[in-house]
């Protein structure tokens, strides 16, 4: 699906980044915590966000999740075993709204289509994070402006049923096309 | 005051410590975008905007809050916004009065159009 929609590819930036311009519905979005030096057995902390922009009137909700929405989140600490998903939203709300924020335009609206992971309750970040970038490259904008607090994140343009996305044009950085990383 | 005001448990229950530049709001307060947290007591605390997931940290420990949002100060001090955004308590646009006058009891100045509804 990536490479049917790539439209241009524009030669190595002075950051030896890639630019590939890019005309997309979604975006997904994983991050992970590194191991490290940690146990072996130590659970591995990740999630995976699938969204769109979507306009939205004043007084309509910011996140909407569409008909396929899959929820799935398992818990790795006691504390998260008790979050439902209106927890685990507060930071899809956080990431997405700073992200328009940053970016200085209105405040539009997300449609949510996959949440997945393994998080404990000390893991909120990874969702603001991963909401943070995925908006800022749905609105064409850099997402290096994200601190990544150590997770390493991957996104990947995707198409999202039963959505009604803003027209978008993705900018993906990555150090090693047609890999879509954009921060290690 | 002596009565307590009404308060939400934030949706991020993780009892992060307060962060170091957390301040209570007052007149002196520089130019800049912030995030805020009411307490209890009606004191705002505020916290240069710098990343998107702030209002944990501004009083820390997983503590109530009875209101929550951001706002800027211009360079002559004045508060020219106030929103209620904030993913982690998701108060409603009905706090915007409260912290209107908790701003101006603590010293402030504030635009007569500073408020900035948000729909959750």
């Amino acid at each position: 699906m990536l490479s049917s929609a790539l439209a241009a590819v524009s030669p190595p930036t002075p950051r030896d980044h890639l630019l590939i311009e890019a005309s997309v519905d979604a975006l997904t979005v994983t991050v992970r915590r590194p191991t490290g030096t940690t146990s072996r057995t130590a659970p591995i902390h990740w999630a995976r966000i699938t969204l769109c922009l979507r306009e939205r009137a004043a007084k309509e909700v910011f996140v909407a999740y569409d008909g396929s929405f899959t929820f799935d989140i398992e818990a790795l600490d006691d504390r998260a075993a008790g979050y439902r998903l209106s927890n685990w939203e507060s930071g899809l709300i956080s990431g997405a709204g700073y992200a328009f924020a940053k970016a200085q335009t209105p405040c539009q609206g997300i449609l949510v289509s996959e949440l997945r992971g393994a998080l404990g309750s000390q893991d909120m970040e990874a969702l603001v994070l991963a909401a943070s970038v995925a908006v800022l490259q749905l609105l064409g904008r850099d997402s290096s402006i994200i601190s990544t607090n150590g997770w390493t994140l991957e996104s990947t343009p995707t198409q999202q049923a039963g959505a009604t996305p803003l027209p978008t044009s993705l900018t993906l950085t990555s150090k090693t096309a047609p890999d879509s990383r954009v921060a290690g | 005051m002596t009565s307590k005001l009404p308060t939400k448990s934030p949706l991020d229950l993780f009892p992060y410590d307060q962060h170091p530049d957390s301040r209570p709001f007052g007149a002196d307060l520089a130019a800049g975008k912030y995030v805020f947290v009411q307490d209890e007591t009606a004191v705002i605390y505020v916290l240069p905007e710098t990343e998107g997931h702030l209002h944990p940290r501004v009083l820390g420990g997983a503590r109530p809050a009875a209101a929550a949002g951001g706002l800027t100060v211009d360079a002559t001090g004045e508060v020219t916004e106030i929103d209620n955004f904030s993913g982690t308590f998701q108060f409603g646009p009905e706090i915007l009065p409260q912290v209107r006058d908790a701003l101006l009891r603590l010293g402030g100045r504030v635009a007569a159009n500073a408020e900035r509804p948000f729909t959750y």
